[in-house]
């Protein structure tokens, strides 16, 4: 069965993070919750699961990856037609550095990038259910994606919870 | 976030109220636990830290008198002296700013370590020191050296550059000396207080501090505007020693970065020797309860943050000189870096940036307490290194010019060190250590006021579901 | 930062999106004054390149004049912009919230319009491309010789550095961005603006892990960038430093110098910057006398860094006692024009912005701050200037050999166009995308505090 969302706005933390807490007591599972909010708020706040991600890896990905194109670009094509300049050899190590510097932070910065977009599981063609006013008046939304069978159950609970509105999403 | 807002009709704003919390420190006394770890009689490991530091001071002070009584006139003998000394300088004499740079940047992290780098400053006395015999060796004016200074016969000094240096090292040293007393004058207040049987060295040395608002705020002032002259003349005393101790006695080296590239060197040393420093507080000072990953954490960035800057330093040098291929320049890459001096120069970049680099990039080794304190035993091994391989070249430098090619006759060979240059050497770095050792007895090593007024501007505070540190900054 | 006025979440969006929503009255006529000046520099550009580059009084041995000079001056000024913005992200400074964003697009433009004057410059530019190793199967390859790029020419390092940095800032302004694209898509109402806007934000919710992904990306970018902030001036004065054919360029000190010199002049353009935000925009609430107050400290701090650094070039120009380059700085300080406009350099690069900049009254002043940071560029202007053209004049060693130099009309034309283009390019994109980001300063409230220590209130910030 397709899984459907619902969202309930609301204006305080506290509440959201009391009603976080019963609809884990109910059954709800991490993965069916999530908050959203319009400006950053510090980790935990909602008591919301601690979102883990491997966004320190692709640094280092990527630089692997610019150092080798900077080695095809150096060694490549100072070889493939070796011309001396200036009477410094084919393979001059100071300026082949700054190649290889500049290639492994390039690559580095792209792969990052890349990275940060997966992580942040963008771009999300379909948003669920989801509420302007989260981003323009600073309201906190809760969506609960469940089956069908639950979504009823999942309105009911942010309503008995002071939600100023509840939303279906859009799948 | 407060509701003042009508849902009905849709009217209002959603406002974050300022969160205010309160604080004092009217009951809160200064810390019992660091006032009784300072007072304390030292333990067994800090008695023989202190003899082998001093028998060694002692075997570098006769190490010294040989070469005084062998001479000033060959000045290669000279070149692993001028090596210990000028690295007393580009490390133990780096620390102090530390204390200086962060208290400019306000950050909190350092408050338990910046009494430590302050106190570093003793060490200027132990250079000061090493640098006079030094004064006698370098070549005067008129024997033909060149200088920066535009030297015209009967119109500057001969000895000058001696006597600017020597004036440059003293306000230096000086100038350090007065910012660690001036911030560490309300911990002498509050020493004279509780302490029994101290108390008349630490009246004197408090200087009739009561903490006043008039001197809490000069304190502040005297501590900036020093702070500055401190930096300013850490640029000028390594300014000198780089062109006039070194590089004059290098004929066709002319490089503008390096004085500024041994003045970085100075920090880095300085930032490497403080975290070992530290270590051995955490580790053996009893200090666990005040010295937490964060100090290290912090440390261990700013010195990755130096060891990245010490590549572009070099590499600024080298791309200048290596491209054009003159001559003398040639020649000047082969001394330092490419001839003889090879080994020493691939242990220098290997220990002083491979090392730090590849390791301190990884979070786990940067954010622990045995990773920065390993990773500065390497950085400090390379920056002998790098003084090394400047120093000993320049110094047993043959000058003959050969009359065809107009350039070096002959290369220099690596200077060994001889068995009274180890005995110098060894002095070199056990006299600081002995003078900080000394000093630690009256100037406690982390910063009673410092740490208490720290009670004021930062805590852990509950927020919403969570914990959250509050930090403010009151300047 | 003890200035503070304490905002709603609706304020805060409708005052930081209202240029986006609706151009300011004074917008269109700025916009369309500005591309008049474009206009006429680029009608320029197109006589040079139908007559040839014998419209700019560049010739022999003067072969690099007011485009290098352009050229060199963006790059600097690009600089300061991400590393103000990078260094504040990694140092969590508060006051960050507001100019990060402004300090980023001046960085875009002022690279876009560096790199125009190199189009400008080179007499072929429809062979620009050959710059780049593309495969044989690409356009780029000489074909006829066969020659792939010289990577031991600083004239190849170029590019790459600034196409490394052009691309990174891109990236980093467009990732930093995504927040507020949202916040424009929700707002608006139109229907193909808020297409465009919903494309462009990629979906963006404001989920935990989006937030905690930005919150990371910023700083792992800004510790990439920086490294890249150090390396591209550096490898732009190499192009000087590495000559030793010219009197006065070949100094180990160009890197620093030039860097130090770019961090000079870029936070002097991102303090002038913010001070026309503030008034064209009306943004009181969010650039404080506080901003420029901090600024004007690390403009002093730089200031007199970058002094000594022109002390230390000076100083070991004249060590070797040199005829040719004693010769050079003479004519640098004793000759007309050179020493008119050295004095003129000097003064305006620091003696009078940075005894201006001692008094706290004058820092706090969004207007003196102003026009003392535009005395600044001027000055640097100037010693780009002073660093190019005299040690060409005098480069060979055969004196009838020696010129001078002075710009064209055309060549003022087109560095007039970079100016208009940059300030051009910021409006335009306060137009389109909030300068200050609106959820950064909703953070900031939101992560305000105060300590109430007896009748004194400090500002405190919550440190996750």
């Amino acid at each position: 069965m397709a899984n459907k969302s619902v969202l309930g706005l609301f204006v305080d933390e506290n509440v959201v993070g009391d009603t976080l807490s019963s609809l884990r007591k109910s059954g709800y599972k991490d993965n069916e919750l999530e908050v959203m909010t319009g400006s950053p708020y510090p980790e935990g706040t909602f008591g919301e699961a601690e979102p883990h991600h491997k966004l320190f890896r692709y640094p280092i990905f990527g630089a692997v990856i610019g150092f080798t194109v900077a080695l095809i670009i150096t060694v490549g094509t100072q070889l493939a037609y070796p011309l001396v300049t200036g009477g410094k050899p084919i393979l001059s190590i100071p300026p082949m550095l700054v190649i290889f510097y500049e290639m492994t932070l390039l690559f580095s910065v792209i792969v990052t990038i890349l990275g940060a977009l997966f992580e942040s599981r963008l771009p999300k063609i379909f948003m669920g259910a989801y509420d302007e006013r989260i981003m323009t008046e600073g309201y906190i939304g809760l969506v609960v994606t469940v089956s069908e069978s639950r979504i009823k159950k999942a309105e009911d609970t942010l309503k008995k919870f002071g939600a100023e509105s509840t939303k279906r999403g859009w799948e | 976030m407060k509701l003042e807002y009508d849902s009905k009709t849709r009217k209002g704003k959603l406002i974050y109220p300022e969160k205010v919390i309160e604080r004092s420190l009217g009951k809160v006394p200064p810390s019992k636990d660091l006032i009784d770890k300072h007072l304390h009689k030292r333990g067994g490991m800090f008695r023989i830290s202190l003899m082998f530091t001093a028998i060694f001071s002692v075997i570098g002070i006769l190490g010294t008198i040989f070469k005084i009584i062998n001479g000033f006139d060959n000045l290669s003998d000279w070149s692993v002296y001028v090596t210990a000394c000028v690295f007393i300088f580009t490390t133990f004499m780096g620390a102090p700013m530390l204390s200086m740079a962060t208290k400019v940047a306000r950050g909190n992290w350092s408050r338990p370590v910046s009494r430590l780098s302050e106190i570093f400053c003793i060490s200027g006395i132990a250079g000061l020191l090493m640098f006079l015999p030094i004064l006698w060796v370098l070549p005067s004016l008129e024997d033909g050296r060149n200088t920066l200074w535009f030297y015209d016969p009967g119109k500057v000094p001969a000895y000058s550059p001696h006597i600017w240096t020597t004036i440059a090292m003293i306000a230096f040293i000086l100038t350090a000396l007065a910012l660690l007393w001036i911030n560490a004058r309300p911990d002498f207040a509050i020493l004279r207080d509780n302490s029994k049987g101290k108390n008349k060295i630490y009246s004197f040395l408090s200087w009739g501090w009561v903490g006043s608002t008039k001197q809490w705020n000069s304190l502040r002032q005297r501590v900036s505007i020093l702070g500055i002259f401190y930096f300013m003349l850490l640029i000028t005393v390594h300014f000198c020693l780089a062109s006039d101790f070194l590089m004059t006695l290098l004929p066709g080296w002319i490089d503008s970065l390096y004085p500024v590239t041994q003045a970085h060197n100075a920090i880095q040393g300085g930032v490497a020797v403080l975290i070992i420093a530290v270590f051995i507080a955490w580790k053996w000072g009893g200090y666990k309860q005040y010295i937490g990953l964060d100090q290290f954490w912090g440390l261990g960035k700013l010195l990755f943050g130096i060891s990245l800057l010490w590549v572009w330093f070099f590499i600024s040098s080298l791309m200048v000189l290596w491209y054009g291929k003159k001559p003398n320049e040639r020649d000047v890459l082969q001394i330092l870096m490419f001839g003889k001096y090879l080994p020493v120069f691939l242990g220098t970049i290997f220990f002083v940036f491979i090392i730090p680099f590849t390791l301190l990039i990884l979070n786990n080794v940067r954010k622990s307490f045995y990773g920065p304190p390993i990773i500065a035993i390497s950085v400090l091994i390379g920056n002998f290194l790098d003084r090394f391989r400047h120093y000993s070249s320049a110094y047993s430098l043959d000058r003959t010019i050969d009359e065809n090619t107009h350039r070096f006759a002959n290369l220099p060979e690596i200077y060994v060190p001889s068995i009274v240059d180890i005995m110098v050497l060894l002095g070199a770095i056990s006299l600081p250590i002995f003078l900080i050792l000394i000093i630690s007895k009256y100037v406690p090593i982390i910063s009673l006021w410092e740490n208490r007024e720290y009670i004021l501007y930062g805590s852990h505070e509950k927020y919403h579901h969570t914990e959250v540190l509050v930090e403010g900054k009151p300047y | 930062m003890q200035e503070h006025t304490q905002l709603s979440d609706k304020e805060i969006t409708d005052d930081l999106l209202s240029p986006v929503i609706r151009s300011p009255k004074w917008f269109w006529m700025t916009i369309g004054s500005l591309g008049l000046i474009m206009l006429l520099g680029l009608s320029g550009y197109v006589w040079e390149l139908y007559s040839g580059l014998g419209v700019t009084n560049v010739k022999r041995p003067v072969y690099w004049g007011a485009y290098i000079t352009n050229f060199v001056f963006w790059i600097g000024i690009s600089h300061a912009g991400i590393m103000v913005s990078a260094i504040l992200r990694l140092t969590q400074a508060e006051w960050r919230r507001s100019i990060t964003r402004a300090a980023e697009v001046l960085t875009l433009f002022s690279l876009i319009a560096a790199l125009s004057n190199i189009l400008f410059h080179v007499g072929r530019p429809w062979r620009i491309y050959w710059i780049t190793p593309l495969p044989p199967v690409v356009i780029g390859y000489d074909f006829a010789r066969g020659i792939w790029p010289n990577i031991r020419s600083p004239f190849v390092w170029d590019p790459v550095a600034v196409g490394t940095y052009l691309l990174s800032t891109i990236l980093f302004i467009y990732t930093c961005l995504l927040p507020d694209i949202a916040l424009v898509r929700d707002k608006v109402k139109s229907k193909i603006p808020k297409i465009i806007y919903s494309v462009l934000a990629l979906g963006f919710r404001g989920t935990p892990r989006q937030w905690k992904i930005q919150a990371t990306t910023p700083i792992l970018l800004s510790a990439l960038v920086l490294p890249i902030f150090v390396s591209v001036h550096s490898i732009v004065s190499w192009d000087f430093a590495v000559s030793i054919a010219v009197e006065g360029w070949h100094s180990t000190i160009f890197a620093p110098y030039f860097i130090i010199g770019a961090i000079h002049s870029g936070v002097s353009a991102v303090a002038c910057l913010m001070a026309g935000l503030l008034w064209l925009y009306k943004l009181d609430k969010y650039i404080k006398p506080d901003h420029f107050d901090a600024i004007g400290r690390l403009l002093v701090i730089v200031a007199t860094i970058w002094l000594f650094t022109l002390f230390l070039e000076w100083i070991f120009a004249l060590y070797p006692l040199e005829d040719p380059e004693i010769a050079l700085r003479n004519m640098q300080v004793f000759q007309s024009p050179w020493n008119y406009l050295f004095i003129l350099f000097l003064f305006t690069a620091y003696i009078i912005p940075v005894s201006a900049w001692l008094f706290k009254n004058i820092r706090r002043s969004a207007k003196w701050m102003f026009f003392t940071t535009i005395l600044v560029n001027v000055g640097m202007w100037l010693e780009r200037f002073l660093i190019i053209i005299p040690g060409l004049s005098r480069r060979t060693e055969l004196s009838f050999n020696w010129g001078s130099y002075s710009p064209s009309l055309v060549e003022m034309g087109l560095v007039a166009f970079t100016f208009a283009f940059v300030i051009c390019g910021i409006l335009v994109f306060a137009r389109i995308f909030p300068i200050i980001p609106p959820f950064d300063v909703k953070e900031g409230m939101r992560l305000r505090h105060v300590i109430k220590i007896g009748k004194r209130n400090i500002s405190a910030v919550v440190r996750e």
